[in-house]
């Protein structure tokens, strides 16, 4: 006789498997903080199976722990952290752009050695205002789709993809301008 | 630019892909979910339940042993399982479920001392049964002893803790201890004597760690009537201080190691041994400095009259005890009965430290009849027992036993 309980297991350790880089990835690029990522994938899964534990269905384990581990991120922030999100969304978006399409930049950007490109990333996603680390760490990191991340933080579509367009611009300008400045 | 965007989100995802748990930190974190799936297991499906040891041995975390007993109760297993013992399927449900759920239920330091000194009772009451069942191997004997030198370790720490929380009430933790002490002693005999009969060796490895435990308990005991600021040996005339009775009272204390029998009534189980008497100590009572306040009398009080009501309770509700049992439990309980009333007596003479000493005695027989009683089935099915055994065998093993009666007629005298 299969035991269904057998089976919840069984998804629930091949969830782990499956997405546990990819949200410790998330929690790291969102908290900048190694130990607190781990601690915060690690309590997203243990919370998920305190909803199984408590008759709850998870349909999609993938958005199921994207949500958690987001709601986590967000506890977390509003412990260490004053001032609404809304407060930290810059609304300049011209004057980056405009800053972009300065030839310097673009030069510079492809100029840039791959790895240490890769390492600007790495290093400035963490300077990014929050609402736009979110989506673009789900977007370009997570790889998930506009529409999901859409579903996950509670906004529109709309919303996101402006965040979206704002914070890759932000951060391009990030990459490069540390770039001008080592100079 | 827009080539230049894509371009560079494809390198947002290149850059970070290296971001990963390593090898270790994936392992752990796997390690700790299945540990918190194993100690917070999935409910069972209503329909139909199969307990298997495997999980439910890995049941330590009280809420989950909650969760597990609201439904194992439902079918009665938990209720079986009370009366399990160590080699018994739902031994497991008795100790990993049931036992945990009772400690995390009680709220107080002193409820849980209580609750920790039933569970360390109970691994004697345990080892007793079996030695009577004549089940009582090495390996059962040192799992037992593990369990109970803990559950004994739990009640020594909630007691230090009654001690720290509420420093006005240093009556509670004397009470808790001489308690403790007092049912440790009575148990420590009666399985001895279980043991006896059943011609075993007495002295294994549970008995070691009884009596170690016991030793320990006394010191706690000690410790804690220092500060009551009184642990004034009884004066030497003490006995003649206070109601007769009392001097019964001094004198089964001093009848160290009695050897208790069924076959005479009259023996009091209150043998605990204390300080015996200083021969040197003065004549004069405490100063009223030394004596313990009225409240801690009070206390006192009320922990021997709750002793009291419930030995008399277990033997008005005790169905199998033999005729003989049953007057010498009452002889006790009257006994117990009579001190209490003399210190109730003393502590409105103002005399508190006799007062105090007086109810602790009583206290103390109370306690003792009550292990009695509960006990004395147990003794009866190892007697029956031997019996048996004696009369299936030659003859030669039924004069070992007179001999054996007639020496516990012997100690009887000496008492």
């Amino acid at each position: 006789m299969a035991d269904p309980r057998r089976k919840q297991e069984q998804a629930y350790l091949e969830a782990f498997n499956t997405y546990s880089d990819q949200l410790f990835r998330h929690a790291f690029f969102r908290l900048s903080n190694r130990e607190r990522a781990l601690e915060i994938t690690q309590d997203a899964f243990l919370k998920t199976w305190d909803y199984i534990r408590g008759g709850g269905e998870v349909e999609n384990f993938k958005s199921f722990l994207y949500r958690t581990v987001n709601n986590l991120i967000i506890d977390e922030y509003r412990k260490t952290k004053q001032g609404s999100l809304d407060e930290m969304l810059e609304d300049d978006t011209g004057e980056l752009e405009r800053k972009l399409s300065e030839g310097s930049v673009r030069e510079t950007e492809e100029k840039l050695d791959e790895t240490l490109l890769f390492e600007r990333i790495r290093a400035h996603i963490p300077e990014l205002p929050d609402a736009y680390r979110e989506v673009v760490t789900m977007r370009y990191i997570d790889g998930l789709t506009p529409k999901e991340i859409a579903g996950m933080i509670g906004v529109t579509e709309n919303v996101v993809s402006v965040r979206l367009h704002r914070g890759t611009l932000k951060l391009r300008l990030l990459c490069t301008s540390l770039y001008k400045s080592d100079l | 630019m827009n080539d230049m965007s894509q371009e560079f989100e494809k390198h947002i995802k290149k850059a970070t892909d290296s971001v990963r748990l390593s090898h270790p930190e994936k392992i752990r974190m796997c390690n700790v979910l299945e540990s918190y799936m194993r100690f917070n297991p999935l409910p069972e499906p209503v329909t139909s339940y199969t307990i298997t040891r495997d999980w439910v041995i890995y049941l330590h975390r009280p809420l989950a042993a909650a969760l597990v007993l609201v439904l194992v109760s439902t079918t009665g297993i938990s209720y079986a399982a009370e009366s399990a013992l160590p080699g018994d399927v739902l031994y497991a449900v008795k100790t990993k479920v049931n036992e945990p759920v009772k400690v995390a239920l009680a709220s107080s330091a002193e409820a849980k001392a209580e609750v920790q000194m039933t569970l360390a009772e109970r691994r004697i009451e345990e080892a007793t049964t079996l030695a009577a069942e004549g089940r009582l191997d090495e390996a059962v004997q040192e799992s037992l002893a593990v369990a109970f030198v803990s559950h004994a370790e739990a009640v020594a720490e909630e007691i230090e803790k009654v001690e720290a929380e509420d420093v006005e009430d240093i009556a509670a933790p004397v009470a808790l201890s001489t308690r403790f002490e007092t049912r440790l002693a009575a148990r420590e005999e009666i399985l001895h004597e279980v043991r006896s009969v059943s011609e075993e060796h007495p002295n294994g490895r549970f008995a070691q760690a009884l009596g170690e435990t016991s030793r320990a308990v006394a010191s706690i005991r000690e410790h804690a009537e220092e500060r009551l600021a009184f642990n004034a040996p009884l004066p030497a005339d003490f006995a003649a201080s206070i109601a007769p009775s009392a001097a019964r009272s001094l004198k089964a204390e001093q009848a160290e190691h009695a050897v208790k029998n069924t076959d005479a009534p009259a023996i009091t189980m209150a043998a605990t041994p204390v300080e015996a008497p200083a021969p040197a100590a003065t004549t004069s009572p405490e100063t009223p400095a030394d004596a313990p306040d009225t409240k801690a009398v009070e206390r006192m009080r009320g922990a021997a009259e709750k002793s009291l009501k419930a030995a008399q309770k277990a033997l008005r509700s005790a169905r199998s005890l033999t005729k003989d049992a049953r007057a010498k439990a009452e002889t006790d309980i009257e006994f117990a009965e009579e001190l209490l009333n003399d210190g109730k007596e003393l502590l409105e003479d103002g005399a508190h430290g006799d007062a105090f000493i007086a109810l602790q005695e009583s206290l103390k027989t109370s306690e003792s009849v009550h292990v009695y009683i509960k006990a004395a089935p147990t003794l009866e099915k190892a007697r029956s027992r031997s019996q048996r055994n004696d009369t299936s065998s030659r003859d030669d093993s039924k004069k070992d036993e007179q001999k054996n009666e007639n020496k516990n007629g012997d100690d009887r005298d000496r008492d």
